[in-house]
């Protein structure tokens, strides 16, 4: 982790994406460490999430979406009890019928835009657990299911609340399984960023809005009468979604210039993505219309591309979508264009 | 590890707790505390100390995976603000204790 100690008794905790360099860079012991470590932290992983012969019964065919809604009654236990499923009526638990809408529509996003068929694009089940923990401000996803908290309704409202959550959390499903960007520093903060342009997208395709008509914030509504703040995120102005005597004030730069150097959160992976996420609005907003027409198919290239290594920068993903809008729309284009130049206003290009 | 391994705390010795990360990763939401041992009764430096060994006990268990997860970072100082032991544990493998602590400070280690 940056910024982290090197004494040997600092070391116990390695996380995945430090091992990942060293099987990658290190010398041939020290990969050969990292590699053992990884297999046994993988096992660890699978013991820990749903088994396979556990899931629940993927979507049938391509369009149609299969939802699994649990409710963790509190507890921290995943997935918890099945309250609705695919088909079924409203439950009339608030939590429930949101997670179950907000999947539904961020699955028809990826559908009618991209024909992408579920996270995996092969139908997996969307499964997500609410009520989970005791005032829970958080929502996660796990590397099988969406994680939703109820808040802990002094600061924060139920976190099912906003259609660009959900969305987000579904993301972070589909990003790792296409380009599986590393937790940490600046693919990281990519992947934090890949998660809020895709669940702000959801958000204006559902209310159809086009990208002058949008508010382009994250968690719009999570966030109690009595905080200062509008939102968690602003991808239109980075910096400026909150400023609340309790939360403290959005940390979130929108320029190279004031990128955060931290060791915590994994290296600022929630701070810096303010800069990737105003590129996306600036290039957005520069093309018109709808941010799904043009912008949205290119970062959507960009992050399917093979390219895309785990450990890319900002640049390297910069100079992806560049490629990917001239491939697209054109050498030349005003797509090529305006990718270009917002890229370079926020400093990541020259 | 050993529990001849694990950090003793002295009379000198600062115990920092911080959490970081989650969809929410607001800056106060962190709500950083620390424990000088020198403020605290001989009980609940023991107290300390077993939470200090809870911790160490689990070992590298690795990362649940997944994102938006919440992290407690544990740093042990014992001479100026130089982490001597530092640790980071998943929200879902924090013992409740830990989390007791954050959330109320030296009361929750008792008299």
């Amino acid at each position: 982790m940056t910024g982290m100690p090197t004494s040997s008794r600092l070391t116990a905790f390695m996380p995945p994406h430090v091992l990942e360099r060293v099987a990658s860079h290190g010398n041939a012991r020290l990969k050969q460490c990292a590699r053992n470590t990884l297999q046994a932290d993988a096992q660890f992983r699978l013991r820990n999430a749903s088994r396979p012969s556990a899931r629940p019964a993927d979507s049938p065919r391509p369009g149609q979406v299969a939802r699994y809604i649990y409710t963790a009654n509190r507890q921290q236990t995943l997935p918890g009890s099945l309250v609705r499923e695919e088909g079924a009526p409203d439950s009339g638990d608030v939590a429930v019928d949101e997670a179950y809408q907000w999947l539904g529509a961020t699955y028809r996003f990826y559908w009618e835009v991209f024909e992408r068929h579920s996270i995996d694009d092969e139908g997996m089940a969307l499964i997500g657990t609410v009520h989970y923990g005791e005032d829970y401000d958080n929502a996660f996803w796990n590397g099988a299911q969406m994680v939703f908290g109820d808040g802990d309704g002094e600061l924060f409202n139920r976190f099912t609340a906003a259609l660009e959550v959900v969305a987000h959390e579904l993301t972070h499903g589909v990003i790792e399984r296409e380009a599986g960007l590393i937790y940490a520093d600046q693919s990281g903060a990519l992947n934090e960023s890949l998660a809020d342009v895709f669940g702000v997208m959801v958000k204006q395709h559902h209310f159809e809005q086009t990208v002058d008509e949008a508010d382009w914030l994250i968690g719009e509504g999570l966030l109690t009468e009595r905080v200062n703040g509008r939102a968690l995120r602003s991808m239109a102005h980075p910096g400026t979604a909150y400023d609340d005597p309790v939360l403290g004030k959005d940390p979130q730069p929108g320029h190279m210039d004031d990128f955060v150097q931290t060791a915590s959160d994994n290296g600022g992976v929630h701070i810096n993505s303010g800069i990737p996420n105003r590129a996306f609005y600036l290039a957005a907003t520069r093309l018109g219309g709808f941010a799904w027409e043009a912008a949205g198919p290119v970062w959507l290239d960009a992050l399917i591309d093979a390219r895309l290594a785990r450990d890319a920068d900002f640049a390297t993903f910069a100079r992806l979508t560049i490629d990917r809008a001239t491939a697209r729309f054109g050498g030349g284009s005003e797509a090529e264009r305006a990718v270009t130049q917002a890229w370079a206003d926020v400093g990541v290009l020259p | 590890m050993s529990r001849a391994d694990c950090p003793r705390l002295t009379l000198g010795s600062v115990v920092a707790i911080a959490r970081e990360g989650g969809f929410a990763a607001m800056p106060g939401l962190s709500r950083p505390r620390r424990f000088a041992c020198r403020d605290l009764t001989e009980g609940q430096r023991a107290r300390l100390q077993a939470l200090i060994d809870e911790i160490e006990s689990l070992g590298s268990p690795g990362s649940p995976g997944g994102n938006d997860r919440m992290v407690f970072r544990i740093t042990l100082e014992d001479t100026g603000e130089t982490p001597s032991w530092e640790r980071l544990v998943d929200e879902s493998l924090t013992p409740k204790s830990l989390n007791r602590l954050w959330k109320s400070g030296p009361a929750a280690l008792g008299d």
